[in-house]
């Protein structure tokens, strides 16, 4: 602004208010990681540290809790993972072609199907939810990941549908005009234009997807019976519980939960960049 | 002219892009919902259906637990929601207002890192570490250590506590993606307005409720509906620690349809249940709606 001039020593300055700033921030941060942190230095100690010193950090670290966590929890692991993927990946599929459809195409009863799919928004889960597991079981899908991904994706439609139908909208309508005097196909533009120039608000919704198939927990405790078929959230709760029976400590079941918190850890440390991109886009207002 | 005769067309092919989508909506969305409709008139346990008429909607109105669950639901949602939002809204003001754009974005980073451990381990870390109930409880052995408490609280397990400890959950509530929300649209005010008012010599709290207060409107009300919709149907704590309980202190209207469904084999009942929360919520969606209409009128 006017001070533009003498940029240098303000560098150096810093104002209380800065101060407060950071200390405020601070204080959160400190709040909010606490849980993790206690998570992480409980999960190395040996029984007796535990009970002796249980909130205090204690040496040396007794890593052995990990392997015997990660021979019980890998297995959720992978179950929420291929769960979560196959959901993400059909979401996103079916949302941009719906999305695709409602935005590029004109047809009687267009705007009747939309207001269609959006009253899904209206429907509490907690409604649905009884006659949705009768049908599942008659469908024969409990015990199956079926039975977890096709009602989860089927929930995720209108929200979806909304996000990349809004951001479809905005995109130069030119493009697609030059690409139909190219001669190019639906499938063409589809693939050609239309994705790659939506890749900020599918990384979003891929992300959120990913996370909340990754969460989910009610739905996926009532289908997924078996326990080799068990995701995270499911087994998590019994794993626990199970095992404080038996020894006393909670040690080892906090070594799994750090291992189990890993995957998404990993994946957000690549994708940060895009996710923060997309929720900070605007599009999440009303 | 020529464009829409040409959209006509092709306006078969447009239904087929929105096939997969529809077919799994009507398979798994209006169908289970047409059917709790019918089930909530019958005598279900699962497998028969009776049908019965209004039956299950009178023993519902003088069901003190169920009437008791909507009270206790809705006390959760609203604090939940407010103190949630006055959370994130505080961190995001200051995130807004840090000079220096390195720290911020680790800030940022750092804030949205609780969220990506599961929620499951979140809920445990709060039960078996945090709130736990004897004095191996972090909090418990921070207000023994004291001297504020004589005896160790029983948090989630107390008829007295279980929920004050379900609001004091996840305190302080910052962490995850919401403040980034509150925060694009911090910055996306126009520089202008803001420089108008530093000139004017407008002071913070002005700046807040005159400029930032209208311009998050957008995101206030989605945080809002969200924060309804998602919070009278939310029942994971219930359903993993307290089953509602002790006495039914920690009820919600979620875990009774899940509870009378699952565990007492009255599948109809808890439909019928499920109907009246579907009326108040999308009662509540119309009014919170209509609030954004008559909003963007005036």
């Amino acid at each position: 602004m006017i001070t533009g001039y003498s940029q240098k020593p303000k560098k150096f300055k810093l104002s209380v208010s800065q101060i407060i700033l950071n200390v405020v921030i601070c204080v959160l941060l400190f709040l909010s990681l606490y849980p993790i942190y206690m998570m992480l230095i409980k999960s190395v100690k040996t029984i007796d540290q535990e009970i002796h010193t249980g909130f205090k950090l204690t040496f040396p670290f007794y890593f052995e809790n990990y392997s015997l966590a990660w021979q019980l929890v890998h297995s959720y692991i992978l179950n929420t993972f291929v769960i979560a993927i196959v959901t993400t990946v059909g979401i996103l599929f079916v949302c941009s072609a719906m999305a695709y459809g409602f935005t590029r195409y004109e047809f009687w009863g267009k705007d009747a199907l939309f207001m269609m799919v959006l009253a899904i928004m209206m429907i509490p889960s907690i409604l649905t939810i009884i006659p949705q597991y009768s049908m599942v079981k008659e469908f024969n899908m409990v015990n199956t990941r079926e039975g977890v991904i096709l009602p989860t994706i089927a929930g995720a439609v209108p929200m979806g549908m909304l996000l990349l139908r809004t951001f479809f909208n905005g995109l130069p309508q030119g493009l697609f005009e030059a690409a139909d005097l190219d001669g190019a196909s639906a499938i063409e533009k589809y693939f050609l234009i239309t994705l790659p120039l939506s890749l900020p608000i599918m990384a979003t919704l891929g992300l959120t997807s990913f996370l909340n198939s990754w969460n989910d927990l009610i739905w996926p405790q009532l289908i997924l019976r078996k326990d080799e078929l068990q995701t995270i959230s499911v087994a998590m709760n019994s794993f626990t519980t199970n095992y404080y029976k038996t020894t006393h400590s909670y040690a080892v079941p906090l070594a799994g939960y750090v291992i189990v918190s890993l995957p998404l850890i990993l994946v957000f440390s690549f994708t940060s960049k895009q996710f923060m991109a997309g929720l900070t886009s605007g599009a999440f207002k009303m | 002219m020529v464009k829409v005769q040409k959209y006509n067309k092709k306006g078969l092919w447009g239904l087929l892009w929105l096939l997969p989508g529809l077919l799994l909506i009507l398979v798994f969305s209006y169908y289970p919902l047409f059917s709790a409709f019918y089930y909530s008139l019958t005598d279900w346990n699962g497998k028969l259906a009776e049908y019965i008429s209004f039956a299950n909607f009178s023993e519902l109105l003088k069901d003190q637990i169920f009437l008791n669950s909507i009270k206790t639901a809705v006390i959760l949602t609203c604090t939940g929601i407010l103190l949630g939002n006055l959370a994130t809204f505080i961190l995001a003001e200051c995130l807004f207002n840090l000079k220096g754009k390195r720290i911020g974005s680790v800030y940022r980073f750092l804030f949205v890192l609780p969220c990506l451990v599961p929620g499951i381990v979140t809920m445990l870390l709060w039960n078996k570490i945090i709130f736990a109930v004897n004095d191996a409880g972090l909090v418990n052995s921070i207000l023994l250590s004291l001297g504020v408490i004589k005896e160790p609280l029983t948090w989630y397990a107390g008829e007295e506590t279980v929920l004050l400890s379900l609001i004091l959950t996840n305190f302080p509530w910052v962490a995850g993606t919401s403040f980034l929300i509150y925060l694009a649209g911090l910055q996306n005010i126009p520089e202008s307005i803001l420089e108008a008012a530093k000139l004017e010599g407008i002071t913070v709290l002005e700046r807040i409720f005159y400029i930032d207060f209208p311009y998050l409107m957008g995101q206030i009300r989605y945080f809002l509906m969200l924060g309804f919709i998602g919070g009278l149907q939310n029942y994971s704590m219930q359903l993993l620690f307290t089953k509602g309980g002790p006495f039914y202190k920690s009820m919600v209207p979620g875990y009774y349809i899940y509870w009378n469904a699952f565990n007492n084999m009255r599948y109809g009942y808890a439909c019928a249940c499920g109907v009246v929360m579907f009326v108040i919520i999308f009662t509540l969606t119309l009014i919170l709606n209509k609030l954004k209409t008559s909003e963007d009128m005036s």
